[in-house]
């Protein structure tokens, strides 16, 4: 009896077969491994902050440190004189783009990671 | 398709392409023993994937001490086992101590032989096994789906010979009595 019930579960679960997995993970595999042996570089955010530094900050600070020396400039430049009569507010303009920009480099930066990820996963 | 001895010659000799050969032939078998592990798809998914990664960068470490087969099936088994542990799922292995009455399986033996759809029986039979434990969800699989001995199956899980022949027959059991109440209230 036992053999007579084991060859019909043996029937039933031959023809139920396996459910299987999705399409492409044979590719998703293979992508890992490639992954694995060929990490794409990931940008280090140390270094993207002393980029950003140098490359923004630094400018800035020294615009501020001048800005002394250009403020009699503006006043024999016309244009710059009309600028200046709008009130408009050179710090705050340099403030703004200065986190602007952090802000670019940044999202840059996440994609950049997110889409590295997406290869190991 | 090349057998197993094959592919892992080739693969030896550093032709890693017969690897997705390797992957293709047992995707479905470490999937599906995921899914009775796991029960949820996408789960069972990511962990064939890195099953099929662990593999290809210790496939020479394998000795040849078991089956190709067995060895892949262990690997499966023990991903799956550490996402449950990870996900700290209480999962019973094997818990001697709360079993239940032993239950005269002849009851539900009328599912087997009786005499209607074949493909309702194969449907009612896919929806029972989902609703089994882990554990007999496993051993089922691997016994009767993927004909692994008992011997084969003490490997894979590292339970006792006892053990797994507990298992099986309460699985069994289990299986029966789900399908039996599946194909009465149908």
């Amino acid at each position: 009896m036992k053999n007579k019930i084991d060859n019909e579960l043996f029937e039933l679960f031959s023809e139920m077969g396996v459910s299987t997995p999705d399409d492409f993970t044979t590719e998703k595999i293979l992508l890992k491994i490639r992954g694995v042996e060929n990490p794409e570089p990931i940008i280090n955010p140390i270094v993207v902050f002393v980029y950003l530094f140098l490359c923004v900050t630094l400018p800035a600070l020294t615009y501020f440190i001048i800005k002394k020396d250009w403020e009699d400039t503006i006043e024999s430049n016309l244009i710059l004189n009309y600028i200046n009569a709008l009130n408009f507010d050179y710090s705050s303009y340099v403030a703004v783009m200065t986190i602007c920009i952090y802000v670019i480099v940044f999202q840059i930066m996440t994609l950049h990671n997110s889409k590295s990820d997406c290869n190991y996963s | 398709m090349k057998n197993d001895d094959a592919i892992l010659r080739e693969f030896k000799k550093g032709n890693t392409s017969v690897y997705k050969e390797l992957i293709n032939k047992y995707k479905p078998y470490v999937y599906a023993i995921c899914m009775s592990l796991i029960k949820n798809r996408e789960d069972s998914e990511e962990i064939t994937q890195d099953v099929f990664v662990k593999i290809y960068y210790s496939i020479n470490k394998f000795k040849g001490k078991s089956s190709l087969k067995t060895w892949v099936y262990k690997i499966a088994y023990n991903a799956s086992m550490s996402l449950l542990q990870k996900k700290n799922k209480q999962f019973l292995v094997y818990d001697d101590t709360h079993s239940e009455p032993e239950e005269d399986e002849s009851n539900h033996y009328e599912f087997l032989f009786e005499k209607s759809d074949r493909e309702i029986k194969i449907e009612i039979l896919k929806r029972s096994m989902v609703e089994l434990k882990p554990i007999e969800a496993l051993v089922l699989n691997l016994f009767y789906l993927k004909e692994q001995s008992i011997n084969e199956i003490c490997e894979i899980t590292s339970l006792t010979n006892s053990n797994i022949r507990v298992v099986l027959h309460r699985g069994r059991s289990n299986l029966l009595k789900k399908c039996n109440s599946k194909l009465n209230s149908n």
